[in-house]
């Protein structure tokens, strides 16, 4: 019955969302305040209960194991441990989407209770946020519920992917998910704001918080998937330029563009138009990716659903979500407004500059994805695109970028000057340390790119640094300093995401040896000797566990693992860290070698710096959580200005445009 | 059904009731709204749910399954359930040995030999005995597309020291010795199983056929057969045969002490069409091991799968 319960509570939560749809634009017309835009906001807390009280259903069919639910059977095994019985509730397609149906009614009703103070956008915004959830809970009721039955039912299940089985994966797709669905909201209030016709500075300021919001958790949600594929896929890397990842960077990119536009559209007016189209694109490219990972058009570790007719319906949600926003662009941009205009060496012109890079490094990366299934379309030989055309191409332009970006903190809006903020951030002084690492990766004989990127994140760190110095004593109050402090925290997390990448792109060769126990070989200088290789089973898994000493101290563990259910092997990484980076070892299969003795497979690799990248990552996030923190302090006592007069507001919307 | 039914009418109503309030309470024409809205998402969601809907449909949670299956009789069961019933024993009790080595003995029977050897393993952790180990064996064995690998005779040789009397692992350390070229090894093995067994054993008769049939096969001493006879023309390989084969004649008198020589002549005699000499080599073979049971049993066992009647030497 639990199974049934939650296909009705699905059903009820689709049919919700049209409600939400239909009623708040009513009640947008009538100007938003009334009954019938809060009849739609009250869907919208239908949506929200319906969906999430079936989510928990879906878990604690997980946790019964109840296989007579297809995706149960299909993705857990009572063997399983709880926690993993509990994220397999999001370890598939039809769950995952369950979860991503929730978010975007979550996001619904957030907009509804904390969305745009004017009445009538939000109660627009939530309209198209119930168009967009409509969409996507069609979708789950009809061609992905999670509850869709099988009987007979099996006595077993089939397991999750014994890769996904892992802490980090449990929390990884919640992050991205809040990304990605969190950028509808930033689509909804754009798309309201056109209808409206709000003007580019009201709109700019009312989807910037939600976007800072989305970019912040997919920045998050992004580097818990590149974490998990450094120590779980067992080669080493980080970041691969596969076709998903790529589908996940491509609205990251232009949730970047789009935080940093909106701020110079609310300052200064400067690119209403081109903001709006940002906050439109980023989420039509959020659909995209889950229309790469859930089609079956990719062939990719992240990719978990192979079915070309749900790719059909996940196109069709593109396609209208994508003309819907596009047409209402065509038809209402000229509502946005113009800017005052501005300096080439003005804070607009950077930031300009800088989305004008992101924007073309997004549409490079595109193409890169995309070019091998239009080959496929069109029937013309295979071919494959992968790091060298990223390199080659996305790269340098992300350099670039990066080494424009903390200029930008130092230049004065409108009017420009490059020669003074340059002189204020003491550019000339801080190019002394960045020529020393240059120095130094040229030293350790790094390619020409980790060079440059190491130069340029040594620039990203400085810059950050001097911000903080010059213009936090500045800043007066707290929600300024916070903005101060936030900015600075994101720009030095992309320093050391420069620095990271590119300490790790000048890393030594891997080593493969075949060991015995009481056996050692060297990397990076350090000694590693197998000491033995035992048995370490789990609840659902056989494990082979190598006891690796290094440098005769500290000891590295890695394990060969089997997971019979699945009937899949998997390598898990044992890592000795330390300030100068990874010790990277997995163990393979014992086999004989050429004299007869019985040897473990071992590979070896040395990470150097590579805690930079999760340092900088970290940064990143906690930069935009501070940002919108700083944001939502300097948006309440604005929200106060209608009824409490208007010196505190003033006082802190100057001290954020000081700051920002 | 009813319970159903009646919580799903509940969720609707509520709802529905939910919705249409704001409209309800601002009166006019949004009461008309507000009622119609909230009909529509109660039987819409209904209407929804119907399209794929099973609300007859029971669920299967595991425990409550595997409690019926326990209750059952593992003979009723289908080979997954009690495949699964072995499981829940062994869920419920980690050192329950006999289950496990079912449990073993079934996955290695089903190409699952990395399960199979690790619920071995575990059980030999409970209960290192004789049988466990041997299983042991035969699952790497099976692992191994049958090759007895220094693992797996590890395994027999530790069954075969936990108890000599049993069969299986005293064949497969034979034929271990048989795959690393020590024939006189691996006939002591088959010859010393044969002769603890009784004659009307199905074993003895099993390993004696496999045992003679591998011990006569021609040892080349490591050479390639056909780089021996290549360009040569058929009579010439006729005569090269013929030569080997009373070769082996004339080292057998010599040293007679060699069974597995024996039946190596016996079965080219038959090859070169001459039973009388087959049986003749057979009958000196088992006067030559008069007193080895195990070793005559071997030689019968060739005599009666050439169907050649005994006779002395």
């Amino acid at each position: 019955m639990i199974a049934e319960i939650g296909r009705y509570l699905v059903a009820l939560a689709f049919l919700a969302c049209i409600a939400q749809t239909l009623l708040s634009w009513r009640g947008a017309d009538q100007g938003g305040r009334s009954g019938a835009a809060r009849a739609g906001a009250a869907a919208a807390e239908i949506a929200v209960i319906a969906a999430g009280a079936a989510f928990l259903l879906l878990v604690i069919s997980f946790i019964r194991s109840d296989f007579s639910i297809a995706y149960v059977a299909a993705n857990s095994h009572v063997d399983k441990p709880l926690l993993y019985k509990i994220s397999g509730a999001w370890g598939g397609h039809e769950g995952s989407m369950l979860l991503w149906c929730w978010i975007l009614a979550l996001f619904g009703l957030g907009l509804a209770r904390i969305g745009p103070k004017d009445a009538a956008l939000r109660a627009r915004a939530v309209s198209f946020q119930g168009l967009l959830s409509t969409l996507f809970f069609a979708f789950l009721a009809f061609a992905s519920n999670p509850f869709e039955r099988v009987f007979p039912a099996p006595i077993r299940g089939a397991d999750l992917n014994p890769i996904l089985q892992d802490p980090l994966l449990a929390i990884h797709p919640p992050m991205l998910y809040v990304g990605y669905v969190g950028l509808s909201a930033a689509f909804a209030i754009a798309a309201a704001g056109l209808v409206q016709r709000s003007g580019g500075r009201a709109l700019a300021g009312a989807l910037r918080p939600w976007a800072l919001g989305a970019w912040t958790s997919l920045t998050a949600g992004i580097a818990l998937g590149a974490w998990w594929a450094y120590y779980e896929l067992g080669w080493g890397g980080w970041w691969f330029w596969d076709p998903v990842e790529n589908a996940s960077f491509m609205p990251w990119l232009l949730g970047a563009a789009l935080v940093h536009s909106a701020i110079a559209t609310e300052k200064r007016g400067a690119f209403p138009g081109w903001t709006v189209f940002l906050a439109l694109i980023a989420y039509v490219l959020s659909i995209l990716g889950a229309f790469l990972v859930r089609s079956g058009v990719l062939t990719s570790v992240h990719a978990f659903a192979l079915d070309p007719e749900r790719g059909v319906w996940i196109l069709g949600m593109l396609g209208v979500s994508a003309v819907a926003g596009f047409a209402l662009f065509a038809l209402r941009a000229g509502s946005l407004g113009e800017g005052d205009g501005f300096e080439p060496t003005s804070r607009e012109a950077f930031i300009g500059a800088n989305n004008l890079l992101l924007a073309v490094t997004a549409g490079v990366v595109m193409v890169g994805t995309l070019y091998p299934l239009f080959v496929d379309i069109m029937g013309w030989p295979m071919i494959s695109v992968g790091p060298p055309y990223f390199d080659a191409s996305a790269t340098p332009l992300l350099i670039l970028a990066a080494a424009l970006m903390p200029m930008a903190a130092f230049m004065p809006w409108a009017n420009g000057g490059a020669k003074p903020g340059l002189k204020q951030m003491r550019a000339a002084f801080l190019l002394v340390p960045v020529a020393g690492v240059i120095i130094a990766f040229i030293a350790f004989g790094a390619p020409v790119l980790a060079v440059a990127a190491g130069g340029v994140g040594a620039w990203a760190l400085c810059g950050a640094a001097m911000d903080v110095g010059v213009h936090w004593k500045a800043a007066k109050v707290r929600a300024a300093r916070l903005a101060v402090t936030g900015r600075a925290l994101a720009h030095a997390g992309v320093g050391f995401i420069a620095l990271g990448g590119a300490a790790d792109a000048s890393r030594p060769p891997d080593i493969h040896r075949a060991l015995a126990p009481g056996e050692s070989m060297t990397i990076a200088g350090r000694s590693l000797t197998l000491e033995e290789v035992r048995r370490a089973d789990g609840p659902n898994f056989m494990a082979d566990r190598a006891t690796i000493r290094v440098d005769g101290r500290s000891v590295v563990r890695p394990e060969r693992r089997f997971y019979p259910a699945a009937n899949q092997t998997t390598r898990e990484v044992g890592l000795g860290s330390d300030l100068r980076g990874d010790i990277y070892l997995s163990v393979g299969e014992a086999r004989t070698r050429e004299d007869g003795v019985m040897a473990y497979e071992v590979r070896a690799a040395f990470h150097p710096l590579v805690w930079m990248l999760g340092l900088g990552a970290f940064l990143v996030v906690m930069g935009g959580g501070l940002a919108l923190t700083a944001r939502l302090m300097a948006g309440a006592p604005a929200r106060a200005r209608a009824g409490d007069g208007v010196k505190a507001a003033g006082t802190a919307d100057a001290a954020q445009a000081r700051a920002t | 059904m009813i319970a159903f039914t009646l919580i799903c009418l509940a969720l609707g109503v509520l709802a529905a009731v939910h919705l249409a309030r704001p409209l309800l309470r601002e009166g006019g024409p949004g009461r008309l709204i507000g009622v119609a809205a909230g009909a529509v998402l109660a039987l819409g969601a209904l209407a929804a749910y119907a399209v794929n809907g099973m609300p007859d449909a029971p669920g299967a949670p595991y425990e409550p399954r595997m409690a019926a299956l326990r209750a059952a009789a593992p003979a009723t069961l289908s080979p997954v359930e009690q495949e699964e019933w072995l499981r829940d024993a062994v869920r419920r009790d980690a050192r329950d040995v006999e289950a496990r080595r079912l449990l073993g003995r079934y996955l290695a029977a089903t190409e699952r030999e990395l399960e199979a050897i690790a619920h071995i393993e575990h059980a030999l952790r409970v209960s290192p005995e004789a049988r466990l180990f041997n299983d042991l064996g035969q699952a790497i064995m099976t692992l191994n597309q049958g090759t007895v690998t220094p693992e797996a005779e590890r395994a027999f040789r530790a069954a075969h020291a936990e108890d000599p009397a049993m069969p299986e692992p005293a064949f497969f350390l034979g034929a271990a010795a048989y795959e690393a070229g020590d024939r006189s090894q691996a006939a002591s093995y088959w010859g010393a199983i044969i002769a603890r067994l009784d004659e009307d054993d199905p074993y003895r008769m099993i390993i004696a056929s496999r045992a003679a049939d591998l011990l006569s096969r021609p040892s080349m001493g490591g050479a390639d057969p056909a780089a021996m006879t290549e360009g040569a023309e058929r009579p010439d390989i006729e005569a090269m045969i013929a030569g080997m084969i009373d070769g082996l004649e004339q080292r057998l008198a010599d040293e007679p002490a060699d069974v597995s020589g024996w039946l190596t002549l016996a079965r080219a005699r038959m090859m070169q069409d001459d039973p009388g000499a087959a049986s003749t080599a057979l009958a000196r073979g088992r006067a030559a091991f008069h007193d080895d049971p195990g070793a005559r049993a071997l030689l019968a066992a060739l005599a009666e799968a050439f169907e050649l009647e005994e006779t002395d030497a």
